[in-house]
């Protein structure tokens, strides 16, 4: 019973979307205030119905309900109550569901934060995003629906996949989803803005804490991704270049440059067409990251079950989309003037480079991933693109990069003279390259030339960072953090937060090291200065699974550090083995054992690996989030406090400088 | 009587050359003779334990077999695979490595076995020109669009 | 309205019509880079009889189709029955190349279900295996008089597989030279 009003609780979201995508449209076609009034409550309205959907699949999931086929696949009794609520998305057909339930919520509270005003642009907005649910429902409803029964109900349920029965996937989706599809709010202002008369919209303005807000989703998902597979897949790693994680990095790169293209459109009205595009591509690139992980197209360890033709449907949604918003903004670009003019040196122009690198680093990555499947469907063979391609290509453009985003920071709006550019950038630029090589230098006895420039472009962004906070402190009249404070503050964060993740991954690929070895209940060795002896082996009943687990004592010179509890599962349900690394972890680096298989009565192979700096992996996406979060907040804690356009549209920047 | 002093000490010296010579390379040589062995256990033990002359091998050999794709998985490399095969085919890598064998070499072993597939680094032949090459010119033409685009309004 | 606006539409359409044309398109079989060339060199024992060594010279002569099995295959059992009628009907004769098993395992099993080999290669190691290629059972080679691998499938043979892939070029070997061909020593 609960699964079928969950199910019609889906239709009538269906319809609400439906009904939110045309009404209002004929609203404004007539100039009908009342019938484009319609656009609020019918958004609403799609969200609650679809909210209440998912939380019925989740309640019948934590109920046992095997007669639904989605749970009756994805769980089982024996499943700990949280993971049987985070299963509602561990599957296509329900994670497919959240990402729905994202859409209609991301609409509803863009609905309930513009609801006294700007009614014939908000309305629009709310428009394309509620024909989007509409058509996702649509999609879910016909060809992927999760509240299908299987009958007769089986007693048992066939238990979520083990590798997924972790703490990750409690947050790592839905945090990727939220992501995802905040960028089709980006996009839906966009698409406002080519189809508006009007041209005193401030529509970047209004779109920036929306796109920042995403960004900072995507950028959390990306890293718990990363994380997740690192502890959880034994072997280390944390970024495999696999089609899925490309189908997230993508749209996170567009998504960058168009948190960034914003900030000019909105001062300057410059660089609207790249922010249109960037716009629209984000959440295109989102909706082809869908395709790639669900229809089977790419091979990859993330993929859900092979479907053609949910792939096949996917790709037409996508397809009509960008042929209508393209066709939108072939015709309506004209319309956005550039009154202010900028030179070669000016911060317009250096956004425009940044950009463009972006654009290419994403291409690269799209042309890669999807060569294989054209090169074997011209018949040339089966081949392989991986790690050394991607690595090959993308580093060099990464510290290109890394390089204009130091001088996007410094350098003026509008001209800047070469004069007045070197005095400003000479200081930083001298001690980057001067601290960088010093660094690299007392890490390795020899110069490695990646690590060296990872640490340059570190610190080259971390000092133009502070520096321009520095200047914008000095240059603001005011003793508290006004929005321009803020944000620069909220852009020194985000930035060092980039320098800490460049310095982590540089040493973490060159300076890890690992020995495999026998290793039983009294034998020792030594790597990286820690000692390590193996005490015994413990057995270990979990909740759905039993363990041996290998209790190895770790110490440095001779004073006891930590035990680390490496296990080999097995999962008595799916019959599957399983690895779980031990980690201690320091700020310096991780301890990573691993138990591989079992040797004899008594003896494993352990390896070992020591990994130095990969926390500040992590630390430096926390940091990223934490400076977008900040710039979002900002605006809205400020807004209170008679947040006057001409302050919001003026750059402190312009003011004045040293 | 100084000759006979430093005659002793320079034939023991030789001696010692010659012992430590030997002591080096018959190891060396029992090494190649092992290929595959017999059963699944000791396969695992050989190639989870693998222990290398040399600790720069060791570094070149994960590095390669980091490189190489397991034949029969859904995108794994020969380290992230557990199956059986990645197992066969990482110890190969592991013992070429240790022989001294080049990386030219162990590619071109594997590829001529399991095809282009196997290699994550496509080869650059025509047929990959547009792989390799399409980013460059993306970059250049990106490169071109920006420049005269504010050059036309300056 | 400026042409220039049109070219991320162009892009896209462009870009698009590649992806769904590659999706479209047939995926064709595995190319295995031994094709065209011979047996790789090798020297193990037949399964049945231990004193017996087999080399690549053994496999020339005749046409014959190289099957690689395992006793803890479940897979393969699905194709033993046309093995079984492939051998019977003589159309080809039929190797086996046991992968990576246990000897006393492998015998039981042929005992068990029926034996459709001619002579089965026991490779324990799998050193023969790793030469040709081989990452997953079954797997079957066809080659010709001359030792040279024509065709290779990697998976469980069916009727339709065999017809569509493997009786072609049974027919050309057999109209290009005599099926069965005395050995040159």
């Amino acid at each position: 019973m609960i699964p079928e009003v969950g199910h019609y609780a889906l239709i009538l979201g269906f319809a609400f979307a439906l009904l939110g995508g045309t009404v209002p449209v004929v609203g404004l076609i007539k100039k009908d205030s009342y019938l484009t009034r319609y656009a609020w409550p019918l958004s609403y309205g799609a969200f609650l119905f679809i909210a209440i959907a998912i939380a019925l699949l989740a309640y019948s999931f934590a109920t046992d309900d095997f007669s639904v086929a989605y749970i009756a696949h994805h769980s089982n009794t024996q499943l700990p109550l949280f993971f049987k609520i985070a299963a509602v998305w561990g599957g296509h057909e329900g994670s497919f569901l959240f990402w729905l339930f994202s859409l209609s919520g991301w609409a509803a509270a863009v609905a309930y934060c513009y609801r006294k005003r700007d009614e014939q642009f908000i309305a629009r907005v709310l428009v394309t995003l509620a024909i989007l649910t509409a058509v996702f429902s649509l999609f879910l409803l016909m060809v992927s629906n999760p509240f299908l029964r299987m009958l007769p109900a089986p007693l048992e349920g066939r238990d979520l996949n083990p590798m997924l029965q972790d703490v990750g996937l409690i947050f790592h989706p839905p945090m990727l989803y939220l992501g995802y599809v905040g960028f089709a709010v980006s996009f839906a202002f966009a698409i406002a803005a080519l189809t508006t008369k009007s041209t005193t919209i401030p529509w970047a303005r209004w779109s920036r804490p929306w796109t920042g807000a995403s960004w900072v989703l995507l950028t959390g998902g990306i890293a718990l991704g990363s994380w997740w597979a690192y502890y959880e897949l034994g072997w280390g790693g944390w970024w495999f270049w696999d089609p899925v994680e490309n189908a997230s990095l993508m749209p996170w790169l567009t998504g960058t440059a168009l948190m960034h293209s914003l900030i000019i459109t909105e001062h300057r009205k410059a660089l609207t067409s790249w922010t249109l595009l960037l716009a629209i591509f984000t959440f295109s690139l989102s909706l082809l990251g869908t395709f790639i992980v669900r229809s089977g197209v790419l091979t990859s360890v993330h993929a859900f079950a092979v479907d053609p033709t949910r792939g096949v449907s996917l790709l037409a949604i996508l397809g009509v989309l960008l042929i209508v918003s393209l066709v939108l903004f072939a015709l309506n670009a004209d319309r956005f003037t550039r009154p202010v003019k900028f030179g070669f040196l000016s911060k317009e122009a250096t956004f425009l480079a940044g950009n463009s690198l972006l654009a290419v680093a994403t291409l690269t990555i799209l042309l890669g991933t999807f060569y294989p499947m054209v090169f074997q469907a011209l018949d040339l063979g089966n081949i392989s693109v991986g790690a050394p391609y991607f690595n090959t290509l993308f580093v060099p453009l990464s510290f290109l990069f890394f390089i204009f985003m130091g001088f996007g920071v410094l350098i003026r709006w509008h001209r800047v003279s070469t004069d007045d550019l070197i005095t400003r950038a000479l200081a930083p630029m001298s001690v980057s390259i001067v601290l960088g090589v010093a660094f690299s230098v007392w890490f390795e006895r020899g110069i490695n030339l990646i690590v060296c420039l990872s640490f340059i472009t570190a610190i080259w962004i971390s000092l133009t960072a502070i520096q321009a906070f520095y200047f914008r402190r000095t240059a603001s009249r005011d003793r508290k953090l006004g929005l321009a404070s803020l944000r620069s503050l909220a852009m020194v964060i985000a930035h060092c937060g980039v320098a800490v993740t460049i310095i982590g991954a540089a040493l973490v690929s060159h300076y890890s090291v690992e020995t495999s070895n026998k290793m039983g209940p009294g034998d020792a060795l030594n790597l990286s200065g820690y000692q390590f002896s193996y005490r015994e082996t413990e057995l270990i009943i979990g909740p759905n699974y039993t363990a041996e687990q290998a209790n190895i004592e770790v110490s440095k010179d001779g004073k006891f550090e930590a035990m680390i509890l490496p296990q080999r599962r097995h999962y008595t349900v799916r019959t599957m083995n399983m690895s779980e690394p031990g980690i201690k972890w320091y700020w310096k680096g991780d301890i990573y054992i691993t138990l591989a298989e079992k040797l004899n009565r008594t003896d494993y192979a352990v390896r070992i690996q020591y990994k130095p700096y990969v926390r500040w992996l992590w630390i430096g996406s926390i940091m990223m989030m934490l400076g977008g979060a900040l710039a979002v907040f900002a605006r809205f804690k400020l807004k209170a406090t008679q947040l006057s356009e001409k302050e919001a549209l003026v750059p402190a920047t312009i003011v004045m400088w040293k | 009587m100084v000759n006979s002093i430093v005659g002793r000490n320079w034939t023991l010296l030789v001696l010692a050359f010659f012992i430590s010579w030997w002591g080096g390379i018959v190891p060396v040589h029992a090494q190649n003779t092992q290929v595959f062995v017999a059963a699944d256990t000791d396969l695992i033990e050989s190639v989870e334990t693998f222990q290398f002359r040399f600790a720069a091998d060791q570094k070149r050999a994960i590095a390669l077999s980091k490189s190489l794709r397991c034949p029969q998985c859904q995108n794994q490399n020969l380290i992230e695979s557990n199956s059986p095969v990645a197992k066969d085919l990482r110890l190969k890598v592991y013992q070429m490595v240790n022989e001294g064998k080049s990386d030219q070499e162990i590619v071109e072993y594997m590829t001529s076995r399991f095809g282009d597939f196997v290699l994550y680094k496509p080869k650059l032949e025509p047929s990959t020109y547009l792989l390799w090459w399409g980013p460059i010119l993306l970059f250049i033409l990106f490169g071109c669009i920006a420049y005269f685009s504010i050059r036309k309004q300056i | 309205m400026k042409i220039t606006r049109f070219l991320p539409l162009v892009f896209v359409l462009l870009a698009g019509s590649i992806i769904v044309l590659a999706m479209r398109a047939e995926s064709t079989a595995v190319i295995s880079p031994l094709q065209g060339q011979s047996i790789p060199e090798f020297s193990l024992a037949s399964l049945e009889n231990e004193q017996l060594t087999m080399t690549e010279t053994s496999l020339t002569g005749e046409v014959q189709l190289l099957n690689v099995w395992a006793s803890w295959c479940g897979v393969c059992k699905s194709e033993h029955p046309l093995l079984m009628d492939l051998a019977q009907q003589d159309k080809v004769r039929v190797i086996g190349l046991n992968y990576r098993d246990d000897r006393l395992a492998a015998l039981k099993e042929l005992q068990q279900s029926g034996n459709p080999y001619q002579a089965v290669i026991f490779d324990p190691k799998g050193s023969l295996a790793i030469d040709l290629g081989v990452y997953g059972t079954p797997e079957s080679y066809l080659i010709d008089q001359h030792g040279v691998i024509r065709h290779r499938y990697v998976g469980a043979l069916t009727r339709q597989i065999w017809e569509r892939e493997f009786a072609p070029i049974l027919k050309q070997l057999s109209v290009s030279g005599s099926l069965r061909e005395s050995s040159d020593g």
